[in-house]
């Protein structure tokens, strides 16, 4: 074994990796060989003595204790960030949907009927202008709808409620003309018809294409109430 | 049954983390490192500082001999601390904790080092110096006579100076591995090396301290190459 050879087995061995054979092989050179048993001796003295040279930190509880004190406040630091980045983004989230609800045209939960719209239980006067279908556009399609359905419903419902009242005859026995009962409520509802057709055609992204597209665009008509001079004239 | 009973620490595994037989119940158990550390994920803050408080001097005393510096080696053993404490969910309880912390806290020095200015002199020899009084200090305890004292004194206060001036690249694994005693794999993971090149250059900073020495009459002369 070379002294090369040696000199990596006293590392080995500084390192508490020299195997048992290894061990007996750097014993047997280094009693025959005062150079390599001299390196030993100085490395390991010089182990030792790096090991002995740790520094005590006893020397400075008191910068110890400081560190100590700084992570636990820098860790209580960190949570009172969290908790307050957690409580803007709430109140953020809240405020986003306080906006949202107030916003004209914003969903709701129950469709409010916008401005102008008019009291269907009430008979319209002669000549009065009827809503224009752009106060509905306001609403989105399915509240659109479901509010003119409702209403269209509950007009038809309150209308014979009070024809009954009234013993008002059946709609066929009623001669037309202007200012009777059935012609207004016949008027409406066809108001109310075009209503739900306009909203449909300005809210809906695509037009039905088709024949029952074709079908629908031809039994378009003129609203009744466009005009008081149109309904005076017809 | 381990799992009966049990309350803060319940969730920890390893030795420690179940009463040992024959304690009363009434008597209070310390709870170990690697409980107060399954613990301490859950947001414990009472629990991290059990640990800091047994491992901060270790923590401080590591820091302080790879930077040389106080002011350095408060910062980087805080944040060694915090970057422990936000690593919790990564520790294995089944591994010893100490280890584990330490690795951290050479990884600090080693990024401070990386950041800081080209270490001076004057700084190495602060920490060598404090390193030589104490050593000196505690080989006179075991050296009976006079003589033995001021040649043991003599002799730490060189060996110091010599890993002082030693590359931060030999420097940093030696301090490591004979001073810290940490394990090669652990150094390396703390070093970001290769587990052969840790090695080697342990073995070559030694080379060094021993020519070093043995040039300054210090050690007998033996072969080296």
């Amino acid at each position: 074994m070379t002294c090369t050879e040696v000199e990596a087995l006293i590392h080995k061995e500084l390192d508490g990796e020299l195997l048992a054979g290894e061990a007996d092989a750097l014993r047997e050179h280094v009693g025959t060989c005062p150079r390599c048993a001299g390196l030993r001796t100085g490395l390991h003295k010089l182990a030792a003595t790096a090991r002995g040279l740790a520094v005590s930190p006893t020397s400075t509880p008191d910068r110890a204790r400081r560190v100590v004190e700084r992570v636990t406040r820098s860790l209580r630091r960190r949570r009172q960030l969290r908790l307050a980045l957690v409580a803007s983004l709430a109140v953020a989230a809240g405020l986003l949907l306080l906006v949202l609800s107030t916003w004209p045209g914003a969903p709701t939960a129950k469709p409010v009927p916008p401005v102008g719209t008019p009291n269907l239980v009430q008979r319209p006067a002669t000549g009065q202008r009827a809503p224009s279908p752009a106060d509905f556009v306001s609403l989105s399609l399915d509240e659109g709808l479901t509010w003119v359905q409702d209403a269209w419903q509950r007009t038809q419902e309150e209308v014979t409620g009070l024809a009954q009242a009234a013993s008002l005859p059946e709609e066929g026995a009623v001669s037309e003309g202007e200012g009777s009962w059935w012609e207004e409520v016949s008027a409406t509802g066809d108001a109310l018809r075009e209503i739900t057709r306009e909203v449909s055609d300005r809210i809906l992204p695509t037009e039905p294409t088709g024949p029952q597209a074709s079908q629908r665009s031809q039994s378009r008509r003129p609203p009744l109430y466009e005009t008081s001079d149109e309904q005076q004239n017809v | 049954m381990c799992g009966e009973g049990r309350g803060r620490f319940e969730g920890a595994s390893g030795p420690g983390a179940c009463r040992p037989a024959g304690r009363r119940p009434d008597q209070k158990e310390t709870p170990t490192d690697a409980q107060l550390a399954v613990v301490s994920r859950t947001g414990d803050l009472a629990a991290f500082e059990e640990l800091v408080t047994r491992y901060q001097r270790r923590v401080f005393g590591l820091c302080y001999r790879l930077l040389g510096r106080y002011h350095d080696a408060e910062d980087a053993s805080q944040e060694a601390l915090l970057r422990a404490y936000r690593s919790l969910s990564l520790y294995d309880p089944t591994r010893p904790f100490d280890r584990w912390l330490l690795t951290i806290a050479a990884n600090c020095c080693v990024s401070m080092l990386r950041r800081r200015r080209p270490r001076t002199v004057a700084v190495a020899e602060e920490t060598a110096e404090a390193g030589a009084r104490e050593a000196g200090a505690a080989n006179v305890a075991r050296s009976p006579g006079p003589a033995e004292e001021a040649e043991s004194r003599e002799f730490a206060q060189a060996v110091a100076k010599a890993i002082a001036g030693l590359e931060d690249a030999f420097r940093l694994p030696l301090v490591l591995f004979h001073q810290e005693e940490m394990r090669y794999e652990d150094i390396a993971q703390a070093l970001r090396l290769p587990l052969g090149t840790v090695k080697s250059r342990v073995h070559r900073a030694r080379a060094q301290l021993y020519d070093q020495l043995t040039r300054a009459g210090f050690l007998k002369e033996g072969s080296q190459r």
